[in-house]
């Protein structure tokens, strides 16, 4: 196979962004649109290819396209490396988001920026592939932040949408917390070895301390934390839904916020070294799975219960990675970008009949006004449900078996509570929308339409994905996924097999009478008994109210980090301001001031600076008394008041034999 | 010392830029004031092509490898020297060509604009070549004398005039503590050139002396706690000026430093990276958290300089040759971003009479590519990849992490998110906010130039960066000698983390 064709997976989409960003204004969307979906159709095409000689020959392949950093000891090749979990991820990302694009155009026809739109995509695309093909860290941080950047331009997509603006904002800086630890742990990975590269990295990983590979693998864990929305940085991925869904369904959903996974699965040689950030990992993904399920339960905008469920839906794949079941993870994101792509392309669907009506209260009843819609997303649901034999059934499943087996007991508890939650919502979700009594006014009800056939053919296909996607899994830890992934995943010591028939049919039994339980709870309140929700409600309002508002989490975090952060700014430069203004008084004054100052410099900064420590006390305290009034001196008193601090510092230093402190700070 | 003046034709060659530069402005000069009928604008682009002729003849040494001293070695040509001038040559270029239209706003002495503008940055590639402490203040003081005046440019403006006024005390107040500083080492050594105080042993004049030349250096460039000038500097000065005083002091000043940290004080390095960590902290953590609450676009970018000055002080911090290569490859990235920022909000101010960040709402549909570029620019400041800004902080923490320096990219790290926040805050005004006036913005041809040779660097030094990165490799091979640490702090093995 030819290397240029690896290269050119990324190169697709790249000149469709560059055509429709340079030239996109002078031809039409339909051009654009077509521009941008062919170069991600040729994108998965190539990635076909390579995936069919990853078959046969299996092995790592590494093409580096060009020299990029080379300075000293420091160098980096823009590289690529192909493996069996690269391959699994680049079949998802241009697969999924090739339907996605073409839904897309469907979606977003009509819209005022259609080519922007599909630069930002096909940008998107670029950033993601680059992410999951690199073979270092530092083109994953490429991708990394691309996909942030992308992910930041899109949910701003609707420029007149004030909230769409703030949950922009919001996303990229949260983005920031987590990539500032992930740089961390590059940093350090530079550090112990030398170079970034995966292969030379992972060959010599047995050479960390314990101690070094814990404070690597945490520090990839803020990273992955940050971009995969776990807890406790989860915070900006239900604020994202208010960009278009198709962004949602690509990036929100099943691709980018996936990344987390892949970098831990990726950097399973790392994590293996350190139990301690095994649990961390997953106790994270365990918390975050039940937590973001439980606010899923009382939210009443579709696509929030979804971004809510993909939280929880990361934190099960959270939890495979960190009780090792690196495979099952995988299998999760993979048949999570399937159905959670399909629902969120259905209630897309949804919004597009209802003329973009998102809140559940005032749905219902549309099964018979839009079949096709309501057909897929009832298999997505049935899928993230995990009903037996859907896509999700399979690989939750597995991740919930491995925990029992590996007697996690605590979080295996914690995933089937989640499962019976998700159950839960999502059948809530789908009797709300699509049940029961019509609750839109008149003028919405009668304008209800399916989708054009460029929408609903990509939802078939997802909704096929979603039922058939499980089998390669099959029989679980046993299944053509698990040898085809091994090479890449597999665990320093070997996972344990030796799993009796009966608890495996066992667990999967347990498995569906959760999932069972949870659709049958949410059949007898929202559609055998519609009345008996409000009631309950009403019974415990003090916790339909914490669920409601989210546990006051984005308040907390606006208390305890934006208000103080601004606060000090506004404090500082009010410091700044009012030191200076004496000079908006009057230039008049200054004349004075500089008289003042050279008789003032000649009496006090030469002479004490004689006597430089004798007198710095003396000198100090009067700068700063005269600190109060403000005029240009004071910007000399600053000066020299810091030049006193760095001379006492230095002498103290200097005297306590160049030790003391300075090691400290080290 | 005996003081000889025998200069050969040969000697002098290594000062042709400089010599060029003095007739050429000379030229610029005469024109001036002999044929006032002259058209400014013209001035204007035969003060580029005399850059451009300068340039040329710098990257024809750098090719040839020219290197020697003149002037008892007062006056040094080596390959940094020759980066640095090419650093200065290049913005006092695209600064010229960003001032056209600006110029337009000057009642009188436009044309001496133009020769102030290349005074100063002959004065800077003086700066460059500096080699002993008595050249350092002469030359310092010799750059800083055109911007006293161009500072205080707008003779009508309040601010402008408070702005040159507080300049003007302030940097004299700096050049004091220089000359103190410089007497107290030349006391201490009975040397001047650099690389003879090296072999000083340390006593308490000599340290205080040093810490002076490094107060008035860290004024030069901004570096906190002796940033206190900046932000109404930057704010009342023509805005031309203040994106010049915002990146070619700052290199001039750094080629000062890295000699005098590398060359005169790099048997003292364990004394003085705690220095240099405190002040890359401090400049780093103050300059972000008060760019939160500017309003106005020059004071944002003022303390947005002083952050990012920090960030440049890691390198140094780091003392390695790897170090120095970082510090020239950040200081060109931030060259490009800055100057384009800048560029921006000159070009906007001619157009709508402002610079508060308020009227940048709904810039991207007055005018797309006035705002695209400026999220580029900003977005490079940010560190954010593929761009520029991203190449150069990577490249700086690396060299400081090689050194073992985790507090400070710890630090370096938190500071990098907090800056995102303020630039994201422009970004979302101009791209999501409603604009007042929906009238378009049309840019004029040599700010669209500016505009365009920034965006090409800003985008250039992120995705192919090699060619760069093996130009300062070069540039600071005369560093290669400065190694890890010595015995006298930890050695790099013994870590938090137990690495």
């Amino acid at each position: 196979m030819y290397d240029w064709l690896i290269i050119a997976i990324p190169v697709f989409p790249l000149v469709a962004v560059l055509l429709n960003g340079l030239l996109g204004s002078r031809y039409s969307h339909d051009i654009a649109g077509r521009i941008a979906c062919s170069s991600v159709g040729l994108s998965f095409a190539a990635a076909l290819v390579v995936f069919a000689d990853q078959l046969q020959t299996g092995g790592v392949r590494e093409v580096i396209a060009y020299r990029w950093i080379f300075g000293g000891d420091l160098n980096i090749n823009l590289a690529f490396l192909i493996d069996p979990l690269s391959c699994i991820m680049l079949l998802v990302v241009t697969g999924v988001g090739f339907l996605i694009h073409l839904y897309s155009v469907g979606y977003m026809h009509g819209e005022e920026g259609f080519t922007r739109f599909f630069t930002y995509m096909n940008l998107f695309m670029v950033s993601m592939l680059l992410l999951v093909m690199g073979n270092n860290y530092v083109v994953l941080f490429i991708g990394w932040e691309g996909v942030g950047l992308c992910s930041y331009l899109l949910i701003g997509y609707y420029y007149d949408k004030v909230s769409a603006a703030k949950a922009a904002t919001k996303a990229f800086v949260v983005n920031r917390i987590g990539d500032a630890g992930f740089l961390l742990a590059i940093f350090l990975v530079f550090y112990n070895f030398g170079t970034l590269d995966y292969t030379q990295v992972f060959a010599h990983a047995g050479q960390l301390s314990p101690k070094m590979a814990t404070a690597i693998a945490l520090c990839l864990l803020v990273g992955a934390i940050g971009k995969s929305a776990q807890l406790p940085l989860y915070t900006w991925l239900p604020d994202a839904m208010e960009g278009p869904t198709p962004v949602s369904a690509l990036i929100h959903a099943a691709t980018m916020v996936t990344a987390g996974v892949y970098m831990i699965a990726r950097n399973h040689t790392i994590y293996d070294l350190s139990p301690a950030a095994m649990t961390t990992v997953a106790v994270v993904g365990g918390t975050t799975a039940l937590f973001a399920a439980t606010i899923g339960l009382v939210q009443t905008d579709i696509k929030r219960v979804l971004a809510y469920s993909t939280v929880s839906q990361l934190g099960y794949m959270f939890l495979g990675c960190g009780i090792g079941a690196y495979t099952a993870a995988i299998f999760h994101l993979m048949t999570h970008a399937f159905f959670k792509a399909l629902l969120f392309l259905s209630a897309g669907s949804v919004i597009h009949a209802l003329g973009g009506e998102q809140d559940i209260r005032k749905m219902g009843g549309l099964s018979k006004k839009i079949p096709w819609t309501h057909a897929v997303f009832l298999i997505g649901t049935l899928a993230i449900a995990g009903i037996f034999p859907l896509a999700g059934f399979w690989s939750k499943d597995e991740i919930m078996a491995h925990a029992f087996v590996h007697h996690h007991y605590v979080l295996y508890g914690m995933a089937a509570i989640g499962a019976l939650l998700t159950s839960f919502y999502m059948f809530r979700l789908t009797y709300l929308t699509f049940y029961g009594r019509p609750r839109m006014d008149h003028h919405r009800a009668e304008h209800v339409h399916e989708s054009p056939m460029i929408m609903i053919g990509p939802l078939v296909v997802l909704a096929g994905l979603s039922v058939i996607g499980g089998f390669p899994g099959v029989p679980p830890e046993d299944g053509w996924f698990h040898h085809f992934l091994h090479p890449s995943v597999a665990a320093g010591a070997a996972e344990a097999h030796g799993v009796g028939l009966g608890l495996v049919v066992g667990l999967m039994g347990v498995a569906t009478v959760i999932a069972l339980a949870g659709w049958g709870v949410a059949h007898y309140l929202y559609s055998a008994r519609p009345e008996a929700a409000d009631q309950l409600a009403a019974r415990a309002p003090a916790v339909y109210t914490t669920l409601l508002n989210k546990y006051y989490v984005d308040e907390l975090y606006d208390r305890l980090f934006v208000e103080p952060t601004k606060k000090l700014g506004q404090a500082w430069d009010w410091f700044d301001r009012t030191i200076i203004d004496g000079l908006v008084r009057g230039v008049g004054e200054m004349t004075e001031g500089g008289a003042w100052l050279s008789t003032w410099i000649e009496k006090h900064v030469i002479y004490a600076g004689l006597n430089v420590i004798g007198y710095a006390n003396h000198l100090t305290a009067r700068a700063w008394r005269k600190l109060q009034s403000g005029m240009v001196h004071h910007y000399a008193a600053i000066i020299v008041a810091g030049l006193f601090i760095l001379v006492h510092l230095v002498v103290v230093w200097w005297t306590t034999g160049l030790s003391g402190f300075g090691v400290a700070l080290k | 010392m005996t003081f000889s003046l025998t200069l050969t034709p040969a000697d002098l060659l290594l000062m042709l830029p400089e010599l060029f530069l003095t007739l050429w402005l000379c030229v610029i000069l005469t024109i001036d004031f002999s044929l006032p009928r002259f058209p400014k604008r013209n001035l204007a682009y035969l003060s580029v092509l005399g850059l451009a002729v300068v340039l040329a003849n710098l990257i024809w040494f750098d090719r040839a490898g020219m290197t020697g001293t003149l002037f008892n070695h007062m006056f040094v040509v080596d390959r940094m020297a020759i980066f640095f001038k090419i650093f200065i040559v290049v913005t006092t270029i695209l600064v010229i060509l960003a001032s056209i239209d600006y110029v337009k706003r000057f009642k009188f002495f436009k044309g001496e604009y133009y020769f102030l503008v290349l005074m100063s940055a002959l004065g800077m590639m003086f700066m460059a070549s500096a080699n002993d402490l008595l050249s350092i203040f002469i030359t310092l003081e010799f750059s800083t004398f055109g911007f006293y005046v161009l500072v205080a440019y707008l003779r009508d403006d309040p601010a402008s005039n408070e702005a040159g006024l507080k300049f003007f005390i302030l940097g004299v107040f700096a050049a004091g503590l220089l000359a103190y500083g410089i007497s107290l080492v030349y006391g201490e050594t009975g040397k001047l050139v650099l690389s003879d105080i090296a072999a000083a042993p340390a006593t308490p004049g000599l340290i205080i002396g040093y810490l002076l030349i490094f107060a008035a250096l860290g004024f030069k460039i901004g570096a906190a706690p002796f940033h206190s000038w900046i932000p109404d500097t930057y704010h009342g000065a023509p805005t031309p000026v203040t994106a010049f005083l915002s990146i070619a002091p700052k290199g001039a000043a750094f080629a000062i430093l890295l000699r005098l940290f590398f060359i005169s004080l790099a048997a003292f390095k364990p004394a003085w990276v705690l220095l240099l960590v405190l002040a890359s902290i401090l400049s780093m953590t103050y300059g972000n958290i008060v760019a939160i609450a500017q309003k106005n676009i020059k004071r944002l970018l003022a303390y947005s300089g002083i952050a990012q000055i920090g960030n440049v002080l890691i390198g140094l911090a780091a003392g390695t040759k790897m170090g120095g290569d970082a510090i020239l490859f950040y200081l060109l990235t931030y060259l490009f971003a800055n100057l384009g920022a800048f560029a921006i909000v000159i070009a906007v101010g001619n157009l709508i009479n402002s610079d508060e960040i308020e009227d940048y709402n709904g810039l991207n549909r007055r005018s797309p590519f006035l705002a695209f570029a400026m999220l580029v620019f900003l977005l490079s400041l940010a560190g954010v990849p593929p761009l520029a800004g991203f190449i150069g902080k990577l490249y700086i923490f690396i060299a400081a992490i090689k050194e073992g320096l985790y507090v400070l990219l710890i630090v370096g790290l938190i500071n990098v998110v907090i800056s995102m926040y303020y630039y994201l805050v422009v970004v979302k005004k101009m791209y999501i906010n409603e604009p007042v006036d929906n009238s378009p913005l049309t840019v004029s041809a040599p700010m669209q130039a500016v505009i365009y040779a920034s965006l090409a660097g800003t985008l250039a030094l992120g995705i192919y960066p090699q060619p760069i990165i093996d130009w300062v490799v070069s540039a600071t091979m005369m560093f290669s000698h400065i190694v890890a640490p010595a015995t006298a702090v930890a050695p790099s093995t013994a870590l938090p983390f137990g690495g």
